[in-house]
């Protein structure tokens, strides 16, 4: 993984978190432009797909590889079900789960680099 | 006489589903979806290095999922349920915590449990906390005045 590339996304996804949770502290249900600072964060979550991909070809696959693209797989994924969660539940909770999505691309990110440096090994 | 639609309490523990028993909603299906997957990959591929281990990431992906659907759903019996799950889980997270400090030959391999699920940011042990205050509120306010 491209480590610049990784924490850029930890820190955007801790940043949007923290504005998610100061949204749902003033009762706001997910807005549009809570979806759009959710699709900010996606696309750079696919950006690390794609990357991770074309770095994962140049490796041998192993036990370590499967868990990397299962965890590659939940970032991915977590954004969108959470952003469908938040346009189903129009109470202010909605935008706390949505805060809890980003708190889990986080962290799932940091185990996918400890993963990524026991495949690299 | 009000109309005992939707907007009543349920007996029991009222509304799980709103507010707050949302996100533990979410929180405890992630936990599922996490935990077990794991766990599933760690039983298929070497179940023999931490037997016990990983069953019980296991049993503790089931427990998980099953409060999920406890807070997911109306009546006594699901307030039970997860009222249960979550007493399961604060048990499960302190004596495998406890146990994985003074005995961490028993749990080679990390389990959600361990260390007081220090490797997810010790939501496990929060999670049954959480999820206790929210039931036993929601019995208060059930059986309280409106």
């Amino acid at each position: 993984m491209i480590d610049w590339l990784t924490a850029a996304i930890q820190i955007l996804a801790l940043l949007a978190a923290a504005w998610y949770l100061v949204e749902t502290l003033r009762k706001r249900p997910v807005l549009r432009r809570h979806m759009i600072g959710m699709a900010v964060l996606e696309a750079v979550v696919v950006v690390q797909l794609v990357v991770s991909i074309v770095l994962l070809l140049g490796q041998s696959g192993s036990a370590d590889t499967v868990m990397f693209i299962g965890y590659l797989a939940t970032t991915v994924l977590v954004l969108p079900v959470a952003a469908i969660w938040g346009s189903v539940d129009r109470s202010h909770w909605g935008t706390a789960v949505v805060c809890g999505a980003c708190l889990t691309v986080a962290a799932v990110l940091m185990r996918m680099d400890q993963i990524w440096r026991m495949i690299v090994a | 006489m009000p109309d005992p639609g939707s907007a009543t309490p349920a007996p029991g523990g009222t509304r799980r589903r709103e507010g707050p028993g949302r996100l533990l909603i979410a929180g405890y299906t992630l936990f599922a979806v996490a935990a077990g997957s794991r766990a599933a990959w760690q039983l298929a591929t070497d179940f023999d290095a931490a037997p016990l281990a990983y069953t019980l990431s296991a049993v503790a992906a089931a427990v998980y999922l099953v409060a999920a659907v406890g807070f997911a759903r109306d009546g006594r019996t699901s307030h039970r349920v997860a009222v249960v799950c979550c007493a399961v889980e604060l048990a499960g997270v302190l004596s495998v915590g406890l146990f994985s400090l003074f005995r961490p030959d028993l749990f080679p391999e990390a389990t959600v449990w361990s260390r007081f699920g220090s490797g997810y940011f010790f939501v496990p042990s929060v999670l049954p906390v959480l999820g206790l205050w929210w039931l036993f509120r929601g019995h208060r306010t059930a059986r309280g005045p409106a």
